[in-house]
């Protein structure tokens, strides 16, 4: 432990702060990976597909592209539904 | 500003001032950017591997470490073929050797064939490389051996093997298109700066100073230098190189731009390295200067977000003695980097010094030692809220499936095999293999390349499609926002 990790008051806070909180949830299980559902293996089949999904993208540049523009859309609607869930009927579109 | 072939100089306090100071900036600016094509003619070169006819430096050679414990190494185990990198017919001029070695106490010799009117080489690990290689030049390879002399004898009569490791990391070749004087290359910085930075030929920021942490005198003059690297496959059209210097001595100074100091604003034209340098006084105190290249859009107003060309980096350092919000103020940024994975804040150390009763005591510095924390605490409190919380159910799930979307594994994609009857008792099998046709089509699209500037398929298309998903993003969200508009006013 270095000397900034000795004396840091701040430091000292957050950590009693996150021991605290770790002992309250410390008896529920801890997740590994996902379920098995009914035979299904969910975690294999996203690292799968994830991995699938890296293998495509390193090969086609073009799907990058189209990724990056396709979350900007994304990014756009999920910005006007947080201003709807805020603001509620006073959002400027409805 | 001294340029390194032709000197622009000016005296960057004149950015400081307003009126006659301001027009000066844009007169020079002005100026500069008149002449700036002869400028970057000079001082480019290009990068383009496996090329027969470049007329540039590349990677001739990448052994790597001998890692089976040999003692020495044969002509046949250095030759230039990992990498895939080959070396040509092309006699090089200039031959750079990055190497490295384990084991302190041999001596060794460098020899350079006639064919080399030049040769350098850099010795890594933190080793004296007058020390640790051998390297022996023949034509068009390098091989390097390790040799261990004795006082009094002289190389190549003796030869011993010798424990620890010992490797060529690269072997770079240069062959000058135009008059040229050879770098003095004695460390890896000078090195990387001259070849443009090999481990990455984008178009990116190669190097500047001051570094970061450095603490210079208050007495003498503070350099300011920039080297940025411009692909020559990029579009050269509205890249912009950015250098700014900025004052962090009073608190949020980071968010006002009347201190900031354009030590270089300029526009590419050509393709190639940019080099810049600098020297002023500064007054003591903390100062940041950051360097940046970027493609923009708007005339100049935003970066373009579809561009890959977007390098941003900065240093902080002190002249003379820091004060005490410029270090706040300094901390601060770093912490907000470093929390972005940007940067590693190692003030907290020099603080700490300050809250010793008996030597050197600074209240207010030792205050800030204890209130602020660093990156590496913060990065190590959420490290433990990862570990003690986020791993548990029920979050324990949405924190496994982060992980999944994180990670960078690749896995094969799969193959359809389809069994089709062709007689009574014969069936011929045809199978899809989609990580093939993905690989192979994706090689042969990129095989293509354009008979005018020899340009792949790639750097043609490419702009192409990102300007036609840029508009079409663009539309979607206009026609969305008009759309609404309509709604909204037809259900009123």
């Amino acid at each position: 432990m270095s000397i900034e990790h000795k004396y840091m008051i701040i430091t000292l806070l957050i950590n009693v702060i996150l021991s605290i909180v770790g002992i309250i949830f410390m008896w529920l299980p801890v997740i590994h990976t996902l379920p098995t559902i009914n035979g299904f293996d969910i975690d294999g089949a996203f690292v799968t597909g994830m991995g699938q999904l890296n293998t495509v993208m390193s090969q086609a540049w073009a799907l990058q592209d189209f990724f990056i523009g396709f979350l900007f859309i994304m990014g756009y609607y999920i910005l006007k539904m947080v201003l709807k869930t805020i603001l509620g009927s006073r959002a400027p579109h409805n | 500003m001294g340029v390194s072939s032709g000197s622009l100089y000016y005296n960057m306090k004149t950015f400081n001032g307003t009126g006659i100071a301001k027009k000066a900036l844009l007169i020079g600016l002005f100026l500069l950017s008149i002449v700036g094509e002869s400028y970057a003619d000079t001082h480019q070169f290009k990068y383009t591997p496996n090329d027969e006819n470049n007329t540039s430096a590349v990677v001739i050679a990448n052994t790597g470490t001998d890692t089976n414990g040999k003692q020495y190494w044969t002509r046949s185990q250095a030759r230039f073929a990992e990498n895939n990198v080959s070396w040509t017919s092309k006699n090089y001029i200039y031959v750079f050797v990055e190497a490295s070695s384990t084991y302190l106490y041999n001596q060794s010799y460098i020899y350079g064939s006639s064919t080399y009117t030049n040769m350098s080489f850099y010795g890594g690990n933190g080793h004296d490389p007058d020390k640790i290689n051998t390297f022996l030049v023949d034509g068009r390879y390098i091989s390097m051996y390790r040799y261990y002399t004795q006082s009094g004898l002289t190389f190549p009569t003796f030869e011993y093997s010798v424990p620890g490791t010992i490797g060529v990391n690269r072997i770079y070749g240069f062959y000058p298109s135009d008059s040229f004087t050879p770098p003095n290359v004695t460390n890896q910085t000078t090195l990387y700066n001259f070849l443009g930075d090999f481990f990455n030929s984008n178009t990116h920021i190669v190097s500047f100073t001051p570094n970061e942490g450095d603490v210079l005198s208050a007495t003498s003059s503070v350099n300011f230098t920039l080297n940025v690297y411009i692909n020559p496959n990029d579009n050269v059209n509205n890249i912009a190189i950015q250098f700014i210097n900025i004052d962090q001595n009073a608190i949020l100074q980071v968010l006002a731009t009347g201190d900031r100091t354009f030590l270089f604003n300029f526009n590419a034209t050509t393709t190639g390295t940019y080099t810049f340098s600098s020297s002023t006084m500064l007054e003591k105190g903390n100062y940041r200067v950051q360097a940046s290249v970027s493609k923009q859009v708007l005339n100049g107003l935003l970066h373009d977000p579809f561009s890959n060309i977007n390098d941003q980096q900065s240093h902080q350092f002190i002249v003379g003695s820091s004060t005490f919000l410029g270090k706040i103020t300094q901390d601060s940024f770093t912490e907000t980097q470093a929390l972005f994975n940007s940067f590693n804040a190692t003030s907290t150390n020099e603080l700490s010094k300050s809250c010793n009763l008996l030597n050197n005591f600074d209240t207010l510095y030792c205050l800030a030692f204890l209130f602020v924390p660093s990156s590496d605490q913060i990065q190590n409190s959420l490290n433990s809220f990862k570990d003690g919380v986020l791993i548990h159910a029920p979050w324990g799930y949405a924190n496994r499936m982060f992980e999944i979307w994180n990670t960078a594994s690749t896995s094969s994609l799969p193959s359809i095999s389809v069994s089709l009857p062709t007689g009574q008792n014969t069936h011929e099998v045809m199978t899809a293999d989609f990580g093939n046709m993905l690989v192979g089509g994706m090689s042969n699209i990129n095989s293509i390349s354009s008979p005018i500037n020899h340009k792949s398929a790639r750097d043609v298309l490419e702009p192409m499609v990102k300007l036609l998903i840029a508009i079409a993003v663009v539309l979607t969200i206009l026609m969305d926002v008009m759309g609404s508009h309509k709604h909204n006013e037809h259900r009123t």
